[in-house]
């Protein structure tokens, strides 16, 4: 395993790596440099995302659903702003909230005919979900709290080259095979659509 | 020279595999016999090149003892009480594997040669002369292999192809029954062999027979196991060359082609037997009981089976008991001792010319009959000799030999025989042997006689179209003919010559110097007149024997005899009683407690898997719960430490 | 001040929200929508606990979402044709109506 992490980490400083140990932190939200997230802001993002989540698994209107969700990919740009990853936030703008969010909710709209809000929304699962969820909830965070605690601060002056240089040298592999996966996703999903019409 | 010797049991397979894969394939031609021929016609060359080196090496006193060409075949550590496995392929150049290796590639050529003809017309032509060819190999594989289990492969593989070739025409319910029969009677004494091979290796630590015959056996095989060892090889010959009690097997063998008969049943494969036990006499000479054993079982397989000959209509089956009855005088001149080994390997190869010459001479004579229900049928025959000109000329002098006139080749090989017998003679015991066997050669006599006088002398049975059979057939008759008039003068007495080809044995199995035997040979001369002239009596001018059945004696016998002694009636009762009662006990405990075992596990599986079909719901939603919740629960297991029941925070 | 500990709290929250909703909601698309829930949960973990591996692991942590979200991507444009042509064929995208593979 150490020898793992080892290689990993070969693998993964590349590029020239900076180390400022002693730095100093200015709270705020968002800007360029070693800042961080203030724990106001950081609760609120938190209570908008977990709020709306629940409202996504909750509320009646399926359509109403949709739209919650878009909320919650909104909160979790907000926290990939605060975990200084402007490129990650953005692109969860992009796709999550735009291109996802918009599939979405025309899936939505051509099943209309097949919901009514006045049919039930859960299943025979829905109450016997809840303390199986909640006892997951209990076990993931009590393990989260064995974690040693760690400041979030930038590492990477310029982080979108790192990410780039690493994407296009240690994961060259896996970015094309991703490549891939998208375009036979698309054939997929064609073929899928298309044969429903002939039967 | 010597080391090409494993080319010769490789021509044959060469000629095997050829047909079976590619010239069987070409309907109609005879391209499958011509490779067999040639390739068995090579065989017998390189064989008989083999052979006069050998003969020049032993001649000149530079041959030191067997040539061994050997490669490792297995080799494991010792296991428990078992010695270490050190098995070898290798073969064995003596004047013993020799010369029987001459004797069957040149006995097999002329019989392929003749089954060009007689199996002209056959549609199984290409796979008869595989199967041959495949008999060829196997044979000369068990002559030359250096070893008791390379021997034991060569072994099963003859009997192998004298299953397949006695059920040749499997079409016929009784061939198939005889193929049958004779491979599970065989058997019946393989398994003595294979416990034989198995304890001497326990033993002894080797199976090689050069390295055997060297050690002092005494120190080794302790107590029962000095006469059961070789008893219990012994065994394998007595099913192979159809002994006493398991000779039941050959008789019925000749449902085969004539050409398997006079090669397989008459002049190499039943011969087998006695080269086993020719082969490892090191075993036998070391043991008195199993010597005499050896000798009694002989000795009255002769007898025996000669009385059966006599009484028989059919010409085969009255052949292949004369041959059990030929075969157990072999097994008794070796019982006899050291005495009566070079005896035995002499009748042998006599015996295997002029006793295949006589199966295809009656396969000759049968062939103008072939649409009868059983061309061997001696009803059927009669004033022969006119129409078939040289198949008579062939078979009276094969039959002169068998008989043992003066000066044909049988004559001096069972005289050898007689009076090492005759010689060995120093318990009351052997003089009963001794008695038989003179007994036994005039019934020898008589019953060929009979069989000469039925078939081709008295009234024609107006079979118009009787005729000589073609070229093929009696080119071969003639050749063996040779051999059968002058196979005998190899042996000639005072100058044998085959007893100086053995001569490097006389350092391992002591012979005793006995001059020209007048006195047996007298006694054979006599025997043999007197037979011949009770042929004569009785069948010779008209079948005068019916007023001979009035004696209530001799219908006794005669009914026994026609009965086979009721021999096969006692293997019926005991395949009816034990085997097939005691198959039935195991048939019932198989269906009703370990079937019924096997089927609740079935069952039990079933019934699982109804119950557990409840739970493929097909939502998808479903599975996902279970997935999670066991893992909440396994993660809660995990976490309190093994106390799963304390929820720890 | 605000760690990783916190952020990983947020992450297994929204996770399992998305798991009740994935196990209980009736409608197809619903159970879509609470996958990319879990989707996000998973994203938002690689990119915090990156600071708390950052020695060895930083670039990773932030690299990988970028394939988690192309994946999610995939996995969504899959899924509604797969119910758009379940809704085709049997005019339903309840889940709990399509148990054809039922033993």
């Amino acid at each position: 395993m150490n020898k793992m992490l080892i290689l990993m980490n070969i693998l993964l400083t590349l590029p020239k790596r900076v180390n400022r140990q002693n730095q100093e932190y200015r709270f705020g939200f968002g800007g360029i440099s070693e800042r961080m997230i203030h724990p106001f802001v950081f609760y609120v993002l938190a209570t908008l995302i977990v709020g709306f989540a629940l409202l996504v698994v909750t509320v009646r209107n399926i359509f109403h659903s949709g739209l919650c969700l878009i909320g919650t990919f909104l909160g979790v740009a907000g926290i990939y702003v605060s975990l200084h990853n402007y490129f990650l936030a953005a692109t969860q703008l992009l796709i999550y909230s735009g291109a996802i969010a918009v599939l979405i909710l025309f899936g939505i709209m051509m099943t209309q005919r097949s919901w009514s809000l006045t049919s039930r929304t859960h299943n025979s699962l829905w109450l016997i979900g809840i303390p199986v969820s909640a006892m997951m909830a209990f076990l993931m965070i009590r393990s989260a709290l064995t974690l040693p605690d760690s400041p979030i601060k930038t590492v990477w002056e310029n982080l979108l080259q790192a990410i780039g240089s690493v994407l296009m040298q240690v994961y060259v592999l896996p970015f094309e095979i991703i490549s891939v996966v998208l375009l036979v996703a698309l054939i997929g999903a064609m073929a899928l659509g298309k044969e429903s019409e002939e039967a | 020279m010597f080391e090409w010797v494993f080319l010769v049991p490789l021509f044959p397979l060469v000629a095997f595999l050829i047909i079976v894969f590619v010239a069987r394939h070409f309907k109609g031609s005879k391209i499958s016999a011509g490779i067999s021929i040639g390739l068995n016609t090579l065989s017998f060359l390189l064989a008989f090149s083999i052979f006069v080196s050998l003969m020049h090496a032993v001649g000149h006193q530079v041959y030191t003892g067997p040539l061994e060409y050997s490669r490792p075949w297995i080799d494991l550590p010792g296991i428990g009480g078992f010695p270490p496995l050190h098995l070898e392929v290798g073969v064995l150049i003596d004047p013993l594997s020799t010369i029987l290796a001459v004797m069957v590639t040149l006995i097999s050529t002329l019989i392929m040669i003749y089954s060009v003809g007689y199996m002209a017309k056959d549609p199984g032509f290409s796979m008869f002369f595989s199967f041959l060819s495949l008999f060829a190999s196997a044979m000369l594989l068990l002559i030359f292999s250096n070893n008791f289990l390379l021997t034991f492969v060569g072994w099963e593989l003859v009997g192998l192809c004298s299953y397949l070739l006695i059920g040749f025409w499997y079409k016929k319910p009784s061939a198939a029954r005889a193929a049958i029969k004779a491979f599970v009677v065989t058997r019946t004494g393989d398994i003595g062999f294979l416990i034989g091979i198995v304890i001497l290796y326990w033993a002894v630590g080797s199976l090689n027979y050069v390295e055997l015959s060297k050690m002092d056996l005494h120190s080794h095989l302790l107590g029962w196991m000095s006469w059961g060892v070789p008893l219990l090889i012994f065994c394998g010959a007595v099913g192979k060359s159809a002994q006493f009690p398991l000779h039941v097997w050959l008789p019925d063998a000749m449902e085969g082609p004539t050409p398997v008969s006079a090669l397989i049943h008459a002049a190499t494969m039943v011969a087998a037997g006695v080269y086993l036990v020719a082969r490892s006499y090191f075993l036998f000479i070391q043991s008195p009981e199993a010597l005499l054993t050896v000798a009694w079982i002989g000795g009255f397989t002769a007898l025996l089976a000669a009385t059966m000959a006599i009484v028989q209509w059919d010409s085969k089956r009255s052949l292949a008991y004369s041959t059990i009855s030929q075969l157990g005088y072999m097994m008794l001149s070796l019982g006899m001792g050291s005495i009566g080994f070079v005896a035995a390997i002499f009748h042998l190869l006599t015996h295997a010319f002029f006793k295949a010459l006589l199966f295809l001479g009656a396969g000759s004579v049968s062939h103008p009959f072939h649409d009868k229900e059983n061309p061997f049928d001696m009803h059927h025959y009669g004033g022969l000799s006119k129409k078939m000109p040289y198949t008579y000329m062939t078979f009276l002098i094969a039959t002169l030999a068998i008989t043992g006139c003066p000066l044909f080749a049988g004559f001096f090989s069972k005289d050898e025989i007689l009076s090492a017998v005759f010689h060995a003679i120093n318990t009351p015991s052997h003089l009963i042997l001794w008695g038989m066997a003179i007994f036994t050669a005039f019934l020898t006599s008589a019953y060929m006689f009979r069989l000469l006088f039925l078939t081709f002398l008295g009234k024609e049975k107006r079979e118009e179209h009787a005729h000589e059979s073609p070229l093929t057939m009696t080119a071969p008759l003639m050749a063996l003919a040779l051999f059968a008039l002058v196979g005998g003068w190899f042996g000639w007495p005072g100058h044998s010559w085959i007893e100086g080809f053995f001569e490097p044995y006389r350092a391992l199995y002591p012979i005793a110097e006995h001059g020209v035997d007048w006195f047996g040979m007298g006694i054979g001369a006599t025997v043999f007149f007197l037979g011949l002239g009770t042929a004569w009596v009785l069948y010779g001018q008209g079948l005068r024997y019916a007023s001979l059945m009035e004696i209530p004696v001799v219908k006794t016998f005669h009914h026994l005899c026609i009965r086979k002694w009721y021999l096969d009636d006692f293997w019926n009762f005991v395949l009816q009683v034990l085997v097939y009662r005691l198959s039935g006990i195991m048939s019932w405990v198989d269906a009703n407690l370990v079937d019924a075992l096997v089927r609740m596990v079935g069952n039990f599986t079933g019934w699982l898997g109804q119950v557990l079909r409840g739970a493929q719901t097909g939502l998808v939603q479903q599975y996902l719960f279970v997935i999670f919740s066991s893992l909440v629960i396994i993660l809660l297991i995990l976490n309190s430490g093994g106390h799963w029941w304390i929820v720890k925070p | 001040m605000i760690g990783v500990v916190h952020y990983v709290i947020l992450s297994a929250l929204l996770f399992v929200i998305g798991l009740y909703g994935a196990m209980t909601r009736k409608n197809g698309i619903s159970v879509l929508m609470s996958v990319e829930l879990m989707f996000n949960a998973a994203n938002i973990n690689f990119v915090a606990l990156s600071y708390r591996f950052r020695d060895v692991a930083f670039l990773a942590g932030q690299a990988f979402p970028l394939f988690v979200i192309a994946i999610a991507a995939a996995e969504v444009t899959v899924g509604l044709a797969i119910v758009l042509s379940l809704y085709r064929s049997s005019n339903t995208v309840n889940l709990d109506e399509a148990n054809q593979l039922r033993g």
